[in-house]
């Protein structure tokens, strides 16, 4: 008689631990889910703050590959890149010629191996004597 | 004989239970531990950053707004970098300036003619220092936090600034 009562505590203790250990799985999940998504928040608002600034020395630069170069830029096909941390910044330029001057633009994209976080466009008129 | 090996069992059973129990105590607390931590790291992360953001946007936002007046001076007073936007109200002329003043990044709106007084400027944000200069067009603001790290800030003038 004994001997059941103390296997019947045994089981109900052995339920108990085992309902305990899912709901542990499950909020060791939530935790990871939560830590990451933290993590993405993170890189996301230090992508904007970077690319943010690039964008403002773009458009006061004169010449946009030197700023660039100057940035520690490297480029490639037209591409210039720059890798950061836990994201990669790439930054694309072209001038285009127009009656009055010169219309000056340029793409700044943060990307991470999850794909594009957020892209910036910069554009500059300058008037024709002001390019010369 | 028999009565022995049947206390002997019920006490391996109590201690059987009575490890679980342990197991499931440090496991439990773990875990609340590992939760704290996970909340703390994230709310100290995004409260950094939502500081950086004020910083930059305040910033960002005071210079935009009047540059396109071409009101913005940045310059040395009181042995600090002031960023000074003069404005012309009715004839009467006022100035304000952005600097780091006792630990914070501060702001004050004055009459021209009064006398500079860093203490009297609002706070707006714990800073040591701010360094304001002008290259090319491009506004750089570097401000040191209380822990010593530098935060830059870029802003490309589109009216330009006065020397």
């Amino acid at each position: 008689m004994k001997k059941g009562k103390s296997n019947a505590l045994l089981m109900e203790l052995l339920i108990v631990a085992l309902f305990f250990a899912i709901a542990a799985v499950v909020l060791v999940e939530v935790f990871a889910a939560a830590g990451n998504q933290a993590r993405r928040a993170d890189i996301l608002s230090r992508a904007q703050f970077c690319v943010q600034e690039i964008a403002e020395q773009l458009y006061a630069a004169p010449d946009e590959a030197a700023a660039l170069g100057e940035m520690g830029f490297s480029a490639e096909d037209g591409v210039w890149t720059l890798s950061l941390d836990d994201f990669t910044v790439t930054v694309t330029a072209s001038r285009g010629d127009t009656p009055a001057g010169e219309m000056r633009r340029a793409s700044v994209t943060a990307s991470d191996g999850e794909g594009t976080l957020l892209s910036v466009p910069v554009s500059k008129y300058v008037s024709g004597e002001a390019a010369e | 004989m028999n009565k022995g090996k049947a206390g002997k069992s019920h006490i391996i059973s109590g201690l059987f239970v009575f490890l679980i129990l342990g197991i499931f105590a440090v496991f439990s607390t773990l875990l609340v531990l590992l939760g704290a931590n996970a909340y703390r790291g994230t709310v100290d992360k995004s409260a950094y950053r939502s500081e950086e953001r004020i910083l930059r946007s305040f910033i960002r936002g005071a210079v935009q707004a009047d540059d396109a007046r071409n009101v913005i001076f940045v310059g040395s007073e009181e042995g600090r970098d002031v960023i000074r936007f003069e404005y012309d109200f009715d004839g009467e002329a006022y100035v304000k300036r952005l600097y780091c003043a006792d630990g914070a990044l501060r702001e004050l709106f004055t009459s021209a003619d009064r006398e500079f007084v860093p203490n009297e400027g609002e706070p707006i944000i714990d800073a040591k220092q701010m360094r304001a200069e002008v290259q090319n067009g491009l506004l750089t603001v570097t401000l040191t936090d209380s822990d010593g790290e530098e935060l830059a800030v870029h802003v490309a003038l589109r009216a330009g600034v006065q020397p």
